[in-house]
Parts: C-alpha cells; sequence; structure tokens
C-alpha cells in the first residue's frame, strides 16, 4: 500500500508525464503573471535607502516558482519522451476541481442567503448522497440535527451568531 | 531548586487547582480535536474566563488546554485524515495509514503517550535550564533565523511529497502567497487588489483548514463517489480489539525515537517563533532518516506518530523558556500565557523567577501534574473516540465540512476567510491528486512572513553583505545542511 493508497498527504503515488507538464506550465503562467504584471501593478517596486523594495520578495518567490516550473516541464518532457505512461490521468482532476467549485460557490452563496443551518443540512445531504449513502432517515437526522447542534454551541460556547 | 519544587507541589496540590488542570485539559482536546479551532483559539476564547481566578489555578488552567489543544489536533487527522494544523498534517501521514488498517485506537494511543513523553521532557527541560537556554536562543540572529528555514525548506521538500521538485514548488508558492498584505517593513500594500481583507494577509487557519482538511475530506468523498466503501474501509471500521492493544513494552521499544524527537521539540520549543509544525517535520525527517526501513513511513509506521507527537508537544513546555528567562513569547500560544501572566500581576521577563519564584515553581509542578491528568483524561478520551473511527466515513466527512465551516467561522467572523477556505480546498485537492504536497505549501506559507523578515533584516544589519555569513559558525552549518539535503534529494529523485 502507498501512502496515496492510505489516504496519506502525498496524494496519488505518480503523475502522468502529461500532468506533471501541464502543471508547470501552468504555474509558468501564473509566476510569470505574479512578475510581470500582478506584482508590479500591485506592489511598491521603489527602494529604500537601507532596504529592498517591498517588491523584493514576491518577485524572489515567484522567480524560485518559476524555475522550478520550468524545471518540472523539462522533467516531464524528458519522461515521456522515455515512454513513461504510468500515474493517474489529470482529466479526473479536473472534474472534480469543476464539481468543487461547483460545490463551494453554493455553499458560499447558500452561507449568506439561507443562512448557516439551512445550507449545512443541504451540504450534509448533499455529500452524503454523493458518497453512497441512502439510509434517508439517518441522512435526513443529521441533514436537521448536526447543523443545530453545532450552531447552538457556537452561541452557547463562543457566543458567535453563525451566519 | 528541588526545595522549591517540592514547595510548589504542595501549593498545586489542591482539589481546585487539580480540577481546572482537568477542565482545561478536556476542553483543550475537545477544542483542539475541530478543525480551525487548536489551542491557540481556545486559549484566546478563555484567557478571560480566567480574570477572576486565583493567579496559579488561572495559568494552571490555560497549561492544561495548551497541551490539550496541541494533542487534541491529532484525533482528527488520524481518524479522518482531516488535520486542521500543519503539525497534525505531520500526525495524520502514518496516524491515517495506521487507523485505515483498523488499528485507529492503537494510533490514537501512540499519539497520547508519545505527547504526554514529549510535554514531560520538555517540562524537566523548561524547570532545569530556563535561564542558561534562554542565553543560548539569544545567540540567534536574523541571519541564524534565515538558515535554519532555509535548513527547514529543504528538508520539508524532500519528507512531505513523492517529489523534492514539486515540494519546492509547493514551499515556494507558499512563500509567495505569504507575502500578499502589507509590507512588515514599510507598510505599503502588496497585492491586495485594494480589499481590506487582505491587508493582514491571507488567513492562516483558512488556507490550513482549506488546503489540508477539507480537501483531504473531499479527495475522499470523491473516492467514496467513484468506488463506494472498499474492504479496508469496512475492515478499518471494524477494528481489531487485539490489534489495537499497546502494550508498554511496545510503546518502549520507542525510546531512542521519543528521546529524539522530545529533544528536539524543545530546541525549536526555546527558539522563539519557529514553533510546532517545524518541529514535527524536522522530528519526523529525523525519524525516517535514522530508521532501518525509512519506506514504511507514510504507510502506518507508529515511528511517524511517535516522532511528530513528541516533538510538538516538547514545544509546548520549550516555548515557556523564552517567555520566562526573557520575556519573549516562543509562538502565539505563549503570548497569549504572557497575557495571562500580566493579568494576574505577574510580569514575564529576567526577574519573574526573583519577584514570582513561589508561582513560578508552583506552575512548573502544575505543569507536571496537567501532563498526568492529561494522560488520564486522554486514555478515557480514546475509547470515546475510537467510537467516531466506527463510523461509516460516508456518514462523518460530510459532517465535517461543516465543522469546517464554523471552526473558521469562530474566531474571525468573517464570510471572507470561509471563501478562502472552500478555494485553498479546491487547490489543495489538486495538489493532492497531482502529487504537490500541501503540507509544503501551507509550511511555506506559515515560514514565508518570518523568511522574510530574518532575510531583510539580515540583509539590513549587514548591509547586504553576503559573506557576513562566514562569521557565523551556527548560519554556515544550516546552510551546509540545507545543500546537503538537497543535492541528495535531487540525486536520488
Amino acid at each position: 500500500m502507498t501512502p496515496a493508497d492510505a489516504g496519506g498527504e502525498t496524494g496519488p503515488a505518480g503523475t502522468t508525464p502529461a500532468t506533471d507538464i501541464a502543471a508547470g506550465v501552468l504555474l509558468a503562467i501564473l509566476a510569470l503573471a505574479a512578475l510581470f504584471w500582478i506584482v508590479p501593478a500591485h506592489t511598491e517596486t521603489a527602494v529604500g535607502d537601507y532596504d529592498v523594495s517591498p517588491a523584493f520578495f514576491p518577485r524572489l518567490g515567484a522567480g524560485l516558482v518559476l524555475v522550478l516550473a520550468f524545471t518540472l516541464v523539462a522533467t516531464g518532457t524528458r519522461r515521456h519522451l522515455a515512454g513513461h505512461r504510468d500515474g493517474r490521468p489529470g482529466r479526473r482532476v479536473l472534474a472534480e476541481l469543476l464539481i468543487w467549485s461547483a460545490a463551494a460557490t453554493a455553499t458560499v452563496i447558500g452561507l449568506q442567503v439561507i443562512g448557516f443551518i439551512a445550507t449545512s443540512a443541504l451540504v450534509i445531504a448533499g455529500w452524503m448522497l454523493l458518497a453512497g449513502e441512502r439510509r434517508w432517515l439517518l441522512i435526513g437526522a443529521a441533514a436537521v440535527a448536526f447543523p443545530l447542534v453545532v450552531d447552538t454551541a457556537a452561541w452557547v460556547f463562543f457566543t458567535v451568531d453563525l451566519p | 531548586m528541588l526545595e522549591q519544587l517540592l514547595t510548589g507541589f504542595d501549593a498545586a496540590l489542591t482539589f481546585g487547582n487539580l480540577a481546572f488542570i482537568a477542565a482545561g485539559v478536556a476542553l483543550g482536546i475537545v477544542i483542539g480535536v475541530i478543525p480551525g479551532l487548536g489551542s491557540v483559539t481556545a486559549l484566546a476564547v478563555l484567557v478571560p474566563v480566567t480574570f477572576y481566578m486565583q493567579p496559579l489555578a488561572a495559568i494552571a488552567f490555560l497549561v492544561g488546554v495548551n497541551k490539550g489543544g496541541t494533542s487534541g489536533g491529532a484525533v482528527p487527522a488520524i481518524l479522518l485524515n482531516a488535520p486542521g494544523t500543519p503539525e497534525a498534517a505531520a500526525t495524520a501521514l502514518d496516524g491515517h495509514p495506521l487507523a485505515r488498517k483498523g488499528q485507529a485506537e492503537k494510533a490514537m494511543k501512540f499519539a497520547l503517550f508519545s505527547s504526554v513523553t514529549g510535554d514531560t521532557f520538555s517540562d524537566i527541560v523548561l524547570i532545569l535550564v530556563a535561564a542558561p537556554f534562554a542565553v543560548v536562543a539569544l545567540q540567534f540572529g536574523p541571519l541564524e533565523f534565515t538558515a535554519v528555514l532555509l535548513f527547514a525548506f529543504a528538508l520539508l521538500s524532500g519528507l512531505a511529497g513523492s517529489s523534492p521538485l514539486k515540494g519546492l514548488t509547493a514551499i515556494f508558492l507558499g512563500v509567495f502567497l505569504s507575502t500578499i498584505g502589507l509590507d512588515p517593513i514599510d507598510s505599503t500594500t502588496r497585492m491586495t487588489f485594494g480589499q481590506v481583507q487582505l491587508f493582514d494577509g491571507l488567513p492562516l487557519a483558512a488556507i490550513a483548514i482549506g488546503a489540508l482538511a477539507l480537501a483531504s475530506v473531499t479527495e475522499q468523498l470523491f473516492g467514496l463517489w467513484r468506488e463506494g466503501e472498499t474492504a479496508t474501509d469496512r475492515a478499518a471500521a471494524r477494528g481489531d480489539r487485539a490489534a489495537n492493544r499497546l502494550p508498554f513494552r511496545t510503546f518502549f521499544g520507542y525510546r531512542k525515537t521519543l528521546l529524539r524527537s522530545a529533544f528536539l521539540g524543545s530546541v525549536v520549543g526555546m527558539l522563539p517563533g519557529l514553533g510546532v509544525s517545524l518541529a514535527a517535520f524536522l522530528s519526523y525527517g529525523a525519524a525516517r532518516r535514522a530508521s532501518s526501513d525509512p519506506d514504511s513511513f507514510g504507510r502506518g509506521n507508529p515511528e511517524g506518530i511517535v516522532a511528530t507527537e513528541a516533538a510538538n508537544s516538547a514545544v509546548v513546555g520549550a516555548n515557556l523558556v523564552p517567555t520566562i528567562a526573557l520575556g519573549i513569547p516562543g509562538n502565539i500560544a505563549a503570548a497569549l500565557l504572557i497575557g495571562a501572566f500580566m493579568i494576574h500581576g505577574v510580569v514575564p521577563g529576567p526577574f519573574m523567577m526573583t519577584m514570582h519564584g513561589e508561582l513560578i515553581y508552583a506552575l512548573f509542578a502544575s505543569m507536571l501534574i496537567a501532563n498526568v491528568v492529561h494522560l488520564a483524561i486522554g486514555t478515557v478520551g480514546i475509547r470515546l473516540w475510537a467510537h467516531v473511527a466506527r463510523v461509516p466515513r460516508g456518514v462523518i466527512l460530510p459532517l465535517v465540512i461543516v465543522l469546517c465551516i464554523a471552526g473558521v467561522y469562530l474566531p474571525t467572523q468573517s464570510m471572507f476567510d470561509i471563501g478562502v477556505m472552500l478555494a485553498f480546498a479546491g487547490v489543495g485537492l489538486v495538489m493532492r491528486r497531482t502529487g504537490f504536497s500541501v503540507v509544503c505549501l501551507v509550511i511555506g506559507f506559515l515560514l514565508g512572513g518570518m523568511f522574510e523578515t530574518s532575510l531583510r533584516q539580515a540583509l539590513l544589519l549587514y548591509k547586504s553583505n553576503m559573506t557576513a555569513v562566514l562569521q557565523s559558525p551556527i548560519a554556515l552549518i544550516f546552510l551546509a545542511l540545507t545543500l546537503f539535503i538537497l543535492v541528495r534529494a535531487f540525486r536520488r529523485g
């Protein structure tokens, strides 16, 4: 059992060279955008008398990410040319990201519009169904009782009114 | 000293004091279990509660909260692979795989016993060497801190992920993200896009919970969606009573790792600012390097749990060394404790031992008593938490999502923080699926601010003269180790 199979932090044991190349290209684009647009436009770049400019460190961080992203693309390309095809495909990642983005957006909107208890009930029921749970009584009880308990505990112990 | 300590025990061993310590430990564990509400939040919330208590009872109560909160974070990390803090992520590396083998109770026992051992070790260090070690801590200037942080980055890149290249990329991505907000030296805005919420930078708790806990929960839920409950899940839920026993002899077999980790945790704890996460990962790395079977780490090796829990708990006591000897808090928890000291008329610093000697030795005694109480309450708690391990993941994981939302909202009451958490859960999910270490990202973000400040202070102090590093043997040693680790990692990887 690899750490990934065991549910460890490291994620998949291996990714396809194509996924590595795509990740490297994406990171390189983000780093270039940071270096040539975001940092110059949104950070003071003037150098003080005694100190480096406030933009020095963001540039250093973005620059190092850029170099490492190019290295990732290079190693991915080398693996691809050497015929490595093992690892997990990247399309699954995109599908999961899309589902998560939709769920996260709905959660934020729900919290603002219908509040914590109703949104949490929907979140619990939705994810339980997605995870394959079909015991309706259990789903209903968890979706109703748990948000109520959390909301009450937040108020009683921390005097915080959840949204 | 022994006589003063005995007098301290005499003062500390009252029913009221013991009750407050027990309440503190229990509250700390319960709050520490909730992602986002670690010992720092628990302390922040509970410091005002102590206002009307006697000084000793108040500080002993808060010390109990701190100890319980630090070890409580291991529970969701082990049971659900949902660590709410970076240091708990180190525990999850081996704790969760062991739980998935049906040995969740055993993993929690390893965590608790190691935590108490590390804590006791650092308390003894605190009692014996508070003053002399504070002098050593003063030898660490910006240059030395920069070298230590570079060493930590190099070590982490090889530890927490499948590829050192991806680990380093994640670390520097985290460092870059840590620069968002106000400049630490001249307070000009950096990449805030005019958003007031970003002036203080991206919220650490939201990033840590999103990228570490929520991403892991989401990944597991998607796994259940595709594959359903597997045989491993069912075996893990059933557990095996015999396999979950932890004889003292088995635990004591890890004595070398325990001592090494407690020592490392104590040293890191004594250096102000370095923090619990660094101790946990340094110790994990040291244990893996010293092991005859390093490949078993990350697959449920108890030594990984022992190393991280002993080290991160050792930081708790050792953090009070600079607090008591110099009045400098070692981390946020110690800063909150300083606040509690001051509320009760005790000003931390070099004169604290002479002016409030009786109280300080009573506090030392309370800390040692708190470890015994922690062991007792933690053991009872494990039996309760073990029931959580038996609940199907499809039921428990959606509840954790709601807890994460509440946990992030409670300290700041900010919808912005919830948005950041959900966004970083997506980032964490992609990173996990593409082999980038989320822990590296979070630690890079956590240490990025400190790295920038110490590097810029070093540049200012030595007028950007790079040869200044030759004047510091400590910095030289750490830089050489950094180079060695990086070269070795890339040659292997």
